[in-house]
């Protein structure tokens, strides 16, 4: 097996405590793996980035809260890693160069966050809704990286969103972002709880444009996962 | 597949186990084991097959070699065949193995040196090379099994060497021989080099330099080997990885550090020779193990190749056993594997860089518990102090022994000045150092003798084993406590069993000419010996602990029996009284019980008296009760004048039936014996005098109406025994006969008051 990133070779190495149960099948190789920094210790009880304190909110999202159109319109979203310098150059790999398998090395991690975060009666219930790209977009890629996510769950996703073709996210500024407008339309309704998943949450705007997409047609609740946390 | 090579080992281990053990029901676990990895992600589809193609392809090789049928050929008397091997040359004897042309069946040849009427001790035997072409005169036979429980099987230990047949070659005008491969030159320099350390040193020095650098052990006094097995340290007795790391060491800094060679030279000379030293060192398991991993280490290097250690190791492992898959029965074999294995899984534990001590204690710990079980199914005791022994001893050994040796093999050969020199300073300190080790074998010998470890017992121990250490690396300190202590509790269990298990046991051990019953008493209430037959020495003055050694020991040991709550001897024969001596001397003896007219010789009464047991002498009409169980004296009632009419007469109710142990007695005194009890009636007798005609008279076979016989006698024993006469008048009256040469040990195995006969050879 060769890393997914360095493409070093991998050798396991058995010892006793991996003797009965081998260690999961890896796709990174020690180094990268440890480049990637989990999300773990005390996070925001609303967005999953670092706080101090445990059981905090954090600014931004008290923030959020403040404003009567946006409060609670997202319930929580939880991140599996910081979007620290090299997961944003992996992000970059996958998405925009299109390395599809890429997709791999976070396998484990995203599934067992998915795992830890929602039980299981609650994962049963729930829609796993991932955030559209607009038509434009798709066709550039190739891929939805929010679809290919949850394929790693192996679940079915359901496109109960479309996006109409604005500018890239990430040239915008922070104010731009939170003021533009809704650029989601909802296919059809439902009245499931719904997990928007995404690849990345930096403002948490999109997410909550979702969110309040699917909750104006009657969705009872709306959490999010997403594989990095800016 | 790279890391994950040991599981095709344990495949192939897995699939040795239906064949050779008869425990089909490890492939099921296995099959199980592995495919519950495959369900739960932890090996790809691709690896799951083949693992399991490996099992089935190795399963199949296992029983096709197996079932290579080893019937002689049509012409027994003559082989045809070519010398495999060394030829291993003693003082005493010539041993090499010949492997037939036609049928490729291996038989092992011995010729006694001395035995040529002429007086030539030196026989012309230069012909005998390995590779040689000979054609061999002799009668072939199979090599003698063990028909007691817990004794060492010859046959077996050879199947496992793969050799089926063993022959005696009675005179070298029966062999010739032609020929010989290039190995022979190599097995020329070894002799020679053996010869040359023998005539220019002492033969102290010469003994311990040949054995632990040329890995001929024949030199060491016995009881060297014997203390050395005793505690658990044989390992450094045999040439092993430690000596070939430590050789590969020394040869690869002084090469570098001198500047003759560079590295690559090195690692290509080292490809070069190991396999050389191998085959110069005696090719044992353990050094072919050594000497290949580190070759299969140079190369993987040189290619550039990352291959895991554990990964090396599996596939030198998957190589040798597709060689001969009887190798895993070898206990050499196993143990070399197994420690190899054991320290490789704990290199990521020792990478935590702990104290010299610490990881020293670890180190013998880890070896010692990884063989435990093997330790036990093969000598039934273990010695928990060994770990600390270890502890001096290795470093003793790597440090001091193996340098030194190292140093007077190389001043032997070149330097001879400085080699008488060193030859002194080795003998002094050596022999200081292994009268140490005497001392402390006398002074705190806690061996535990834990009794036979079952097979099924194999998994939960090495599940609890890997548990532990897991645990002790992942530093859970809590999760290692239980574990470990589980370890332990599952020792205790084993051991304890025979206190919880309500089945009693009365063996009669095949012990060849002479006698040796075992009572053992359900919930281990007591175990009483009734004689305790002895081997005569060549001369048939003396005893040996032959007997004691190979075959009532190891019995009791593998019942896990230390103490003996009753030892009768009939009478004073050597055939019924030889190895009390030792007996007194291991075990713990609670009462000897005797006739009044026993004649103690004075090595007993020395035993005797150093272990202050208790003796106790009784007379026709008294009677003893020993764990609860009683025994009735009927004879002697006087003085005959003969040993042999002189024996103890018992009488006893075991498992709801009537014995009667008769010793040697003659015609007369059992007719003294049905006189004075003429309602006497049993259900078991022993026949007296293993069955010679001079006893067991119709009479008495009429009046106490056995219904079954026990003959305990030597196989085609020189005094005709037993009897034809015997044995017809037992079958006139109905008796069967149960008789040691044909069926080995025979047991009668009760619970309460019913119980079945069974013998050890079918």
């Amino acid at each position: 097996m060769h890393c997914l990133w360095c493409d070093e070779e991998v050798v396991p190495e058995v010892h006793w405590g991996n003797l009965l149960l081998p260690d999961r099948i890896t796709h990174l190789c020690g180094k990268c793996e440890a480049a990637l920094e989990k999300l773990e210790g005390n996070l925001c009880d609303k967005c999953g980035r670092h706080v101090d304190r445990e059981g905090e909110t954090c600014r931004d999202c008290r923030r959020w809260e403040q404003l009567s159109q946006w409060e609670g319109v997202l319930t929580r979203n939880r991140s599996v890693y910081t979007y620290n310098g090299r997961m944003q150059t992996m992000l970059a790999k996958w998405k925009y160069r299109g390395d599809y398998k890429l997709r791999e090395a976070f396998e484990h991690e995203f599934r067992d966050t998915f795992h830890q975060v929602f039980t299981r009666d609650f994962r049963k219930r729930a829609t796993l809704v991932p955030i559209p790209l607009s038509e434009e977009r798709l066709c550039e890629r190739g891929f939805n990286q929010a679809a290919a996510l949850i394929d790693l769950l192996g679940k079915p996703a359901e496109q109960l969103l479309t996006r109409t073709h604005g500018e890239k996210q990430s040239k915008k500024t922070r104010r731009e972002r939170i003021f533009t407008e809704n650029p989601f339309t909802l296919t059809r309704p439902t009245d499931k709880p719904v997990i928007l998943i995404d690849d990345i949450y930096t403002t948490g705007t999109t997410l909550r444009h979702a969110a309040r997409t699917l909750k104006n047609q009657g969705c009872p609740e709306v959490f999010s996962l997403t594989l990095a946390r800016s | 597949m790279k890391g994950n090579w040991h599981l095709i080992a344990l495949a192939m281990l897995a699939s040795s186990f239906p064949v050779f053990l008869h425990k089909s029901i490890v492939v099921f676990f296995f099959l199980l084991w592995i495919t519950m990895l495959y369900l739960l992600n932890r090996l790809t589809g691709r690896q799951l097959l083949l693992v399991i193609s490996s099992l089935v392809l190795f399963s199949g090789w296992i029983v096709f070699t197996h079932e290579l049928s080893p019937s002689p050929d049509s012409d027994p008397d003559i082989i045809q065949g070519k010398i495999i091997g060394s030829i291993q040359k003693s003082p005493e004897k010539t041993v090499f193995t010949v492997k037939d042309t036609s049928s490729g069946l291996k038989t092992l040849v011995t010729y006694f040196n001395n035995q040529d009427k002429n007086g030539n001790s030196g026989p012309p035997f230069e012909q005998l090379r390995r590779g040689a072409d000979c054609r061999i005169k002799g009668r072939f036979e199979l090599p003698p099994q063990a028909t007691n429980p817990g004794e060492f099987d010859y046959r077996e230990y050879l199947k496992s060497k793969d050799i089926s047949y063993q022959l005696i070659l009675s005179s070298t005008d029966n062999i010739d021989c032609k020929g010989s491969s290039y190995l022979h030159y190599v097995d020329q320099i070894r002799s020679s080099v053996l010869r040359y350390n023998n005539s220019h040193l002492s033969s102290f020095s010469a003994s311990w330099l040949n054995a632990l650098l040329i890995g001929d052990d024949t030199q060491l006094p016995e009881e060297q080997s014997d203390r050395f097995q005793r505690w658990g340290i044989s390992h450094l007795l045999a040439i092993s990885g430690l000596h070939v790391g430590l050789l590969m060491a020394i040869f690869y800094h002084l090469a570098v550090k001198t500047g003759w060679w560079t590295i690559e030279k090195i690692q290509s000379g080292l490809i070069a020779i190991l396999p050389i030293y191998a085959i110069l060192a005696g090719e044992s398991p353990s050094v072919w193990r050594a000497c290949l991993l580190a070759v299969l280490l140079i190369v993987c290097k040189k290619l550039k190749c990352s291959l895991s250690l554990t990964d090396c190791l599996s596939l030198i492992f998957i190589g040798l056993m597709a060689g001969n898959p009887r190798l895993i029965m070898q206990t050499g074999f196993q143990f070399s594997y197994l420690i190899t294995f054991g320290l490789l899984l704990s290199k990521k534990f020792f990478s935590k860089s702990f104290s010299f001590l610490y990881i020293s204690l670890s180190v013998s710990l880890i070896a010692q518990l990884t063989i435990l079980p093997i330790q036990l199914d093969t000598f039934y005791f273990f010695q928990p102090l060994s770990i600390i022994l270890n502890l001096f001893v290795v470093p003793y050994f790597t440090l001091f022994v193996m340098p030194c040796l190292l140093t007077l093999q190389f001043s032997v050969l070149v330097i001879a000045p400085l080699s008488a020199y060193l030859d002194s300073v080795f003998f002094s300190i050596h022999r200081s150092m292994l009268l140490l080790l005497g001392k402390l074998d006398r002074l705190i010998d806690f061996s535990w003798v834990i009794g036979d470890f079952p097979v099924v017992m194999y998994f939960p121990y090495f599940i609890f084993l890997i548990m532990f250490m897991a645990k002790v690396t992942a530093e859970r300190r809590f999760q290692a406590l239980l574990y470990g202590s589980s370890l332990v509790a599952l020792l205790v269990t084993i051991s304890l069993a025979p206190f919880f298990n309500p089945n009693g046991k009365v063996t009669m051990l095949d012990v060849g000419q002479g006698d040796c019953f075992v009572i053992e008493l359900p919930h281990r209430k007591g175990v009483i010996l009734i004689d305790a037959a002895g081997a005569t020495s060549a001369d048939f003055h003396s005893s040996t602990d032959k007997v004691y050694k190979q075959i009532i020991k190891p019995y009791l040991y593998y019942r896990g029996i230390t103490t003996i709550d009753g030892l009768f001897l009939s009478h004073g024969d050597m055939d019924h009284d030889g190895s009390a001596p030792y007996l007194l001397h291991d075990m713990e003896v609670k009462k000897l019980i005797t006739s009044p007219y026993y004649q103690f010789d004075h090595q007993l009464t020395d035993e005797l008296e150093k272990r202050g047991t208790r003796v106790v002498q009784l007379n026709a009409g008294q009677s003893i009760t020993v764990g609860g169980q009683t025994l009735f004296i009927l004879s002697p009632t006087r003085d005959s004048g003969n040993p042999n009419d002189n024996s103890l007469v018992l009488f006893s109710k075991i498992g709801g039936k009537r014995w009667l142990f008769t010793g040697d007695v003659g015609k007369e005194a059992e007719k003294a014996v049905t006189d004075a009890y003429p309602y006497l009636r049993i259900d078991v007798l022993k026949v007296a005098h293993h069955g010679s005609k001079t006893s067991t008279s119709k009479e008495i076979l009429q009046q106490t109406t056995p219904k079954a016989a026990l003959i305990s006698v030597g196989k085609s024993n020189r005094y005709g025994h037993p009897h034809q006469e015997v044995l017809e008048k037992l079958r006139h009256f109905d008796t069967s006969a149960m008789r040691t040469d044909r069926q080995g040990a025979v047991w009668y195995s009760f619970f309460g008051q019913d119980g079945t006969f069974y013998s050890f050879l079918p």
